[in-house]
């Protein structure tokens, strides 16, 4: 039997029905279809749909769970993948024209063990041009449909704000998981460089890509961590070894844990006065719950890193398109084909000047968790812009650019425009688990997490 | 979409597309593009930092 708000159901609780078989994952699916129907003229979540495939892969799902075969807490679970995801005899147009019809005769890693794991594959979600900043889709966010969902992530945030899906996943370049995942009062986890493989996922820049799940809580969002991450030959840059179970850090005691705070009137300071005051309350609650709170100096070569971020992206795009850009410069968005060109203007010595620069600044970095357990920032300097400009990306970039595991959790709404507002944890390589025990305790002491968009 | 919406959208990508009339880097993104160049060129690298790689394996705080 389905709830009404079927929509508003974390994975956790879904799983826990469908492992009692009280819940069908074929019911769940056309729940989400039906609502999809309803809401997608107005929020353009989606870049392709396929509602037969679905329905199949939940009636699958669905003679395994009467067979006694429960794959995991994620079986029977609908979800979405942006549109830079392949996905095997599905159409992954990356938001581009260049990319045109592209049917890929394989999945992506993530889609497979996504499959493994037994989830139900909606569809495809919107993205910017290739995940670049620029070549906006239409996609509009819910909580006020005149205003931007942010990216290039834009439909999965989306998708899964207006209860379109039960989580999706992104991916990170710059600030493309966070950003809009705050905007869209919604709970997110980059991941560290190198913990899920990208193996089938359109490059926007090799060494800062990262994929990610948008969902509604910290515990749903370890969940799918669990079963996405882990090493492939396919991807060099995955982390060897064993994975750790990040569901076990939702148990964890986060009394005695420290978290630094940097400076509020520098690098991270917001321009939104709500933002400030939303975070100011959301440190009060973590110091109720005994975390040590400590002001932290950040890496004086700040500037610096946002260069060769920027820098590196652009090489590594260029490289990347150069053979489809030589044929088909034409039919590339023009703010994506800037970056291309200024790509092809540089130097293979800035291209490893930046990348040292890089080296640095994740080595001052990683000096910061000394004396720290997480730090907290936070999420966007702004709050969801109208119009269609995805916003600035500039308190994620840090945390992409060293590789870093940061997480953003819903901590208020602005009271003028009820938008939501996000609180960014980060912490040191291979730290997700901190990110996880202070996020989901800080979920059982708030509220913020369970409101939903006025759709 | 409803119409109003479309209309909204298009206008905007039209506003887009209409910022590369003269070229395909508007003159913002060609300064910010030598910003980036002269800060990364004027940091002083101490000579044992290689370029960041593809990472693996366990690195402490």
């Amino acid at each position: 039997m389905i709830a009404a708000s079927v929509h508003e159901m974390t994975i956790a609780e879904a799983a826990a029905l469908i492992r009692a078989r009280r819940l069908s994952p074929v019911e769940l699916t056309e729940a989400y279809l039906a609502r999809i129907d309803r809401l997608e003229p107005r929020v353009k979540a989606w870049a392709v749909m396929d509602p037969e495939r679905a329905l199949q892969e939940a009636r699958e799902a669905e003679q395994a769970v009467m067979a006694g075969r429960v794959l995991g807490p994620l079986h029977g679970i609908p979800y979405g993948a942006k549109d830079i995801i392949c996905t095997a005899g599905l159409r992954t147009a990356a938001g581009s024209q260049a990319n045109g019809d592209y049917v890929p005769a394989a999945n992506a890693a993530v889609i497979d063990k996504l499959k493994s794991a037994g989830a139900v594959l909606l569809g495809k979600t919107a993205t910017t041009e290739y995940a670049y900043q620029g070549g906006e889709p239409p996609t509009r966010n819910p909580w006020d449909l005149a205003r931007t969902p942010g990216g290039s992530s834009s439909g999965s945030a989306a998708a899964v704000s207006a209860g379109m899906a039960s989580f999706t996943l992104g991916t990170q370049t710059f600030g493309s998981l966070i950003r809009p995942a705050a905007y869209n009062g919604l709970t997110c986890m980059k991941p560290t460089f190198g913990r899920v493989s990208r193996f089938g996922v359109f490059a926007a820049s090799w060494s800062l890509d990262h994929i990610g799940a948008f969902t509604r809580t910290v515990e749903d969002n370890a969940l799918v961590l669990e079963a996405i991450s882990g090493e492939d030959s396919r991807d060099p840059s995955t982390l060897q070894g064993h994975m750790p179970p990040f569901t076990n850090a939702l148990h964890w005691d986060v009394n005695g844990m420290t978290a630094g705070i940097p400076a509020p009137d520098g690098f991270f300071a917001p321009q939104d006065e709500a933002i400030a005051a939303a975070l100011e309350q959301a440190v009060d609650a973590l110091r109720s719950l005994g975390i040590r709170i400590r002001r932290v100096e950040l890496p004086a070569c700040m500037q610096e890193a946002v260069a060769a971020h920027k820098t590196v992206m652009r090489a590594e795009g260029a490289a990347y398109h150069m053979e489809m850009y030589r044929t088909r410069a034409d039919s590339y968005g023009p703010a994506m084909r800037e970056q291309l060109e200024l790509g092809y203007e540089l130097s293979a010595v800035d291209y490893l000047q930046a990348q040292r620069v890089r080296t640095v600044f994740r080595n001052e970095m990683m000096k910061l968790f000394r004396g720290i357990d997480i730090l907290l920032t936070p999420s966007t300097p702004t709050l969801p812009l109208p119009g269609y400009k995805t916003g600035s990306p500039m308190f994620n970039g840090p945390f992409t650019n060293a590789g870093l595991p940061s997480m953003t959790v819903p901590i208020g709404l602005d009271p003028a425009t009820r938008l939501p507002i996000g609180m960014q944890l980060a912490g040191p390589i291979m730290g997700e688990a901190a990110l996880i025990a202070v996020g989901h305790r800080y979920q059982t002491a708030t509220g913020w997490h369970r409101l939903a968009a006025p759709l | 979409m409803p119409e109003r919406q479309q209309q909204e959208y298009e206008a905007f990508i039209a506003l887009e597309h209409s910022k590369y009339k003269d070229g395909h880097v508007t003159p913002e993104e060609r300064e910010s593009f030598a910003g980036d160049l002269r800060l990364i060129r004027s940091f002083l690298l101490p000579e044992h930092i290689a370029p960041n790689a593809a990472y693996r394996g366990e690195m402490k705080p």
